[in-house]
């Protein structure tokens, strides 16, 4: 009888919460698979992260939701109370919810971890640090730890809570903190430090591990108890009312007859208001306080190692959860039992009750979105992808009150929410805008299209016609939703995309019009003569000066006696900035004498590097690209440190052959005219020898910057071929002219051209791409400041040889 | 006179169900109308319609002047409407519900809202969600007509309430139509609407098979009742229309509308049929008449009846 009845309750319960299990199920196969056809797409060789994220977040789903379901849902429906009239003890029931969902979880880590293993198969494994920290026998007892901990504690919510939303919040806080406490403890039983204060953790010994497997289950089992115990008195005992939750009991009152008291006519909106207000504030306050909480958190983290810490990281999913929470209450109280009718019963303009729902929720989750932009702008979070979570927040928002009324359980709603949110935010963000980062406000259309939607389709719901017309219309303004950055990103590109140049280009490509090229071999160039920056250790400074000098002297040795010597074959550029910066910033407070020497050598062998780049330039045999790594900034950095040689201290000979050395203007330009025009040629070249092998995954780059990747949609590709004809085009009529100042409107507009050449959205993620003032992209800095610059070198140099002659 | 509610030929399936077919209906305002109709035979139906909840396949409705499907939201400002499981925000108390309420209708709500809630007997400061089932009933009905609608329209309000409740609730409609304002019930509670109603329709399967003055009605249904000599005597029909008949034994039953005066004189003793009666018939009467799907129902001009009742499609 006993075990028919427990058999009887797992059958119910596995029913309730077979929707969630199913619709997990369907995640994991169908999220899987898409980040699957996206990294055969994209992001070929990269390491599959987005799998184990999969593997871990799935079955903590289940693990968050069962217990709302097989608690709250029947809280909500009654069945729970139900349930106490049945001839049935309060242990059975307990026992069959904490089965079904022990066994829902493990079949869904089963499933996850099914699939991951398929997925291995297919794509092989590859390594990379999070990777291996996850499939590490650490990481997954860690993970199963975190999920049986996950779902206890939201018994323990659920039983302790009525409502099944005040349980839900509550347990975020419970299950990250006794978390961060026993992921505290293990490491430091694993010999990582003490509480508070980590090292290095030397090798566990089994000892340590037994240790912590105990301390594991123990922690478990402590939870199930605890769950117990509530579950006990929530089930087998009467109902107490809380002496202050109400102010007289029905009994008391049933007979009497009421007060004639006053009553004030308001306005609808007011009363509305007030009425939407009192039906969310107090979850609004308990989400919008472990919002608070764990920005506190995110914000306090001030060192490195703090920021990377588990509880700081999860930070900002957890406030992209409760802010879409905070979307999901805008209409969880009328949801809750149609109570809507009521409105549509008295014939209340639904725009009234759109807007009177959405206010009172909206200033609590803005201000949660503000604080978030505050804290990451705080925390120095500044990428395109911080913007992404960010704005991503607010479509969290959007996406809470669109399921709240799609989804006719308003519990489940808190789970479908950041589900939906997060289809939208990846599909767009992963796929659109982190190459098109100039778009990431359309996620704020994204945000507007769904607050519009449940504008639109407040009528239906409020009359309860939620039949197959509600749904197909949630669903299509979900996709609209989805593709409207697409809307507005393709046709802004495609609008904003040059005219073919069909004429400049024939004309570029006419043989008799390109530059000549020497018949000798381009002088090698090795990378370490690529301009960088290498810090100058001030406390070991006699040491590295030597070691300079040294480097620098066998370095201009070569380049004054070899014909073709090997540029940076002894001295580093990195090197010589860092020494050149060190050098200006300390020459006037200490003995420099022997440093000064130094510093003449190293600006002696950037112009030499300078002279021969654009030798072999202006000949025709050198790279647009080491043009820009080596003679552009050598020379320029040369010339900076010269001029303030020049402007304060008496010049000597020595000073007047370096600046004898710089480049004439005549060579500037013509290396750059040849090494520009021959760059244009070999990736037009390029672009025609890929066009003539399909499928090829060739990336095609433009000096030195990847410009045409595979999986490029055409419209960009010829976009970018445009947008280079045009920058060269007009750099070329800029260089044949006279050149203007860096702030001028023609430097902007080449700026802007380069920009959108080298450094935009069609050579990948904004992460994969060299940022828009990267030091490579010299082309717009080809400038008159400059040339001014060298002819007061040389016009100092005349008037200091000319004293000299005069004083002999 | 402007009739209050106007259907034409209201049709509507779900489905492939027939939920409504072809019902036209005019209410003439001050009356309670009541529609009677088993479960399942179209009474919500015909309701969520009249106030724009639902669209008909084919006609038109039309509610104080409005059209139903167009202007369901004027409708729904106008009446004052109580389903059989109103939604009430359960969290407020009684004065709270109100006094939020009132917001949406003219400055005399609140004093009649109080005015009701105390003739109705609804405790203070209760939330609604600690009151009884029946105390609930009454502030939707208190909610629903304190704005002194000039249609009200009850979808079962009475059901699942105890006698007390339902005697104040069906003194309410009378009240409301004593004062020239219109009552729309639906119910399957004989009883009560015969104790309250001035008009009557009878609805089932979708069908509009009676609609009629509840006296008129009564005062030209009979039940009439004879003896067959022999069980196998044919007997004719009484003149009228014969609503059902049946057979138990060698006693027929009738229920006729508009029975001839000279009624009698076809059951003269060479008829085979003795102890011939007539008596007034009851709502419950016509009502299982009208809708008993096992009923027989003979066409004019039969004059055998059967030896047994059979199932007749309706």
């Amino acid at each position: 009888m006993r075990d028919t009845a427990l058999s009887r309750l797992i059958w119910k319960d596995s029913r309730t919460i077979r929707p969630l299990v199913i619709a997990i199920a369907a995640g994991v196969l169908g999220f899987n698979l898409m980040a699957y056809v996206l990294r055969q797409m994209y992001w070929q060789g990269s390491a599959p992260v987005t799998d184990y994220i999969f593997w871990i977040l799935m079955p903590n789903l289940i693990a968050l939701g069962a217990p709302a379901m097989l608690v709250g849902t029947e809280q909500e429906t009654g069945t729970l109370q139900w349930m106490r009239t049945l001839p049935v003890s309060w242990r059975q029931v307990v026992l069959s919810k904490f089965v079904t969902a022990v066994g829902a979880l493990i079949s869904i880590w089963l499933l996850s971890s099914l699939v991951l293993w398929l997925l291995n198969l297919m794509q092989g494994s590859s390594e990379h640090p999070f990777v291996s920290d996850v499939r590490s026998i650490d990481g997954i007892l860690y993970f199963l730890f975190f999920s049986f901990t996950l779902l206890f504690c939201g018994f323990i919510s659920s039983f302790l809570f009525r409502s099944p939303v005040a349980a839900l919040v509550a347990v975020v806080p419970i299950v990250f903190f006794l978390t961060w406490f026993c992921t505290e403890t293990a490491r430091v039983i694993k010999g990582g430090g003490t509480w508070g204060h980590s090292y290095a953790i030397r090798h566990p010994s089994f000892a340590n591990w037994l240790s912590i497997v105990v301390l594991g289950l123990a922690t478990i089992g402590i939870l199930i108890a605890i769950a117990t115990w509530i579950a006990r008195r929530r089930l087998s005992r009467p109902t107490v009312s809380h002496p202050m939750s109400l102010t007289r009991s029905p009994n008391q009152d049933a007979f009497r007859p009421p007060r004639l008291t006053s009553m004030s006519h308001s306005s609808p909106m007011a009363v509305m208001l007030w009425q939407q207000w009192k039906q969310v504030w107090p979850y609004c306050a308990m989400i919008s306080a472990v919002n608070i909480l764990f920005a506190g958190i995110f914000l306090a983290a001030d060192t490195w190692q703090q920021r990377n810490s588990f509880l700081v990281q999860l930070s900002p999913v957890i406030a992209g959860l409760s802010i879409g929470w905070l979307g999901c209450l805008v209409f969880y109280g009328d949801g809750l039992r149609r109570r809507c009718e009521y409105f549509a019963d008295r014939g209340i303009s639904a725009t009234l009750v759109w807007v009177t729902r959405l206010l009172p929720v909206l200033p609590a989750a803005m201000l949660m979105v503000c604080l978030w932009w505050w804290a990451l702008y705080r925390q120095e979070m500044k990428s395109s992808d911080t913007m992404i979570l960010w704005l991503g927040m607010i479509v969290m928002f959007a996406t809470g009150q669109l399921a709240a009324m799609w989804i006719r359980r308003p519990t489940l709603s808190f789970f479908a929410a950041p589900v939906i949110a997060w289809i939208l935010i990846v599909f767009n963000g992963m796929l659109l805008l982190q190459y098109y980062t100039g778009f990431t406000w359309t996620l704020l259309l994204v945000a507007a299209i769904l607050l519009f939607a449940t504008w639109r389709l407040m009528p239906r719901w409020l009359e309860g016609r939620m039949g197959t017309a509600f749904h197909s219309r949630v669903i299509a303004y979900s996709l609209l939703a989805m593709i409207i950055p697409s809307l507005v990103i393709f046709p802004s590109r495609w609008a904003t995309t040059p005219q073919a140049m069909t004429a400049w280009r024939l004309q570029m490509m006419d043989s008799s019009n390109q530059p000549p090229t020497d018949a000798r071999r381009a002088t090698e160039v090795l990378p370490q003569a690529f301009a960088a920056f290498a810090y100058f250790d001030s406390n070991a400074i006699d040491s590295e000066s030597r070691m300079l000098r040294h480097s620098l002297e066998q370095e201009l040795e070569a380049l004054r006696s070899q014909e073709q010597p090997i540029i940076a074959e002894f001295a580093k550029a990195g090197e010589i900035y860092g020494f050149l910066n060190h050098y200006r910033v300390h020459r006037a407070s200490r003995e420099t004498e022997p440093q000064d020497e130094i510093a003449l050598m190293a600006v002696e062998v950037l112009l030499r590097w300078a002279r021969i780049v654009r030798t072999d330039c202006a000949n025709g045999i050198q790279s647009l690209q080491n043009l820009c790594r080596v003679a552009e900034p050598a020379e320029q950095n040369a010339a900076i440190y010269l001029d303030r040689l020049l402007a304060t201290e008496e010049t000597d000979a020595r000073i007047a052959e370096l600046v004898e050395l710089i480049p004439s203007e005549a060579l500037r330009r013509k290396s750059r005219i040849t090494a520009l025009t021959n760059e244009w040629r070999n990736f037009n070249a390029s672009v025609t020898d890929a066009e003539q092998e399909p499928g090829s995954r060739t990336i095609i780059s433009f000096s030195g910057f990847p410009v045409l990747g595979s999986s490029l949609l055409p419209f960009e590709r010829t976009r970018a071929i445009r947008f280079i004809d045009l920058a060269t085009s007009e750099t070329l009529d800029y260089l044949e002219s006279d050149l203007k100042a860096q702030s001028r409107q023609e430097s902007d507009r080449l700026h802007h051209l380069w920009n959108e050449s080298l450094a935009g959205p069609a050579v990948g993620p904004s992460h994969y791409r060299i940022g828009r003032n990267h030091p490579m992209m010299w082309m717009p800095h080809w400038t008159s400041d400059h040339e001014t610059r060298v002819a007061r070198l040389r016009q100092k140099r005349s008037m200091a040889t000319s004293r000299s002659i005069e004083t002999p | 006179m402007q009739p209050v509610i106007s259907l034409e030929t209201i049709s509507k399936r779900f489905r492939g169900q027939v939920a409504l077919k072809d019902v036209s209906l005019d209410i003439p305002p001050g009356i309670v109308f009541a529609i009677l109709g088993e479960n399942g035979a179209g009474k919500t139906t015909l309701i969520r319609i009249l106030t724009g909840f639902l669209k008909a396949d084919q006609g038109s409705a039309a509610v104080l002047g409005h059209n139903s499907e167009s202007n369901a939201m004027e409708v729904r400002r106008a009446i004052g409407y109580v389903s059989d499981a109103p939604a009430l925000y359960d969290w407020m108390t009684a004065e709270e519900i109100g006094w939020f309420t009132a917001a949406f209708y003219d400055d005399a709500f609140p004093k009649r809202y109080l005015e009701l809630t105390r003739g109705f007997d609804i405790p203070v400061g209760t939330k609604i969600k600690n009151l009884s089932k029946g105390q609930r009933a009454k502030v939707a009905l208190a909610l629903a007509t304190a704005h002194d609608p000039q249609l009200l329209i009850l979808d079962e309000p009475t059901s699942g309430l105890d006698p007390m409740v339902r005697r104040q609730f069906l003194e309410s409609m009378v009240d409301r139509a004593a004062q020239g304002r219109t009552v729309l019930l639906s119910s399957h509670q004989i009883n009560e609407v015969e104790r309250v109603a001035d008009w009557i329709a009878i609805l089932h399967q979708g069908e509009l098979k009676l609609v009629q003055p509840l006296d008129q009605l009564k005062a030209s249904t009979f039940v009439v009742t004879a003896s067959l000599d022999d069980a196998s005597t044919t007997a004719a029909l009484p003149p009228g229309r014969v609503l059902t008949e049946s057979q138990l034994g060698r006693q027929l039953r009738w229920v006729v509308q508009d029975l001839g005066n000279d009624w009698q004189s076809a059951y003269g003793p060479e008829s085979g049929v003795s102890n011939v009666t007539a008596t007034p018939a009851t709502l419950e009467e016509v009502f299982v008449a009208v809708c008993d799907p096992h009923a027989n129902r003979p066409e004019p001009g039969d004059t055998l009846p059967s030896a047994s009742e059979h199932v007749l499609s309706p």
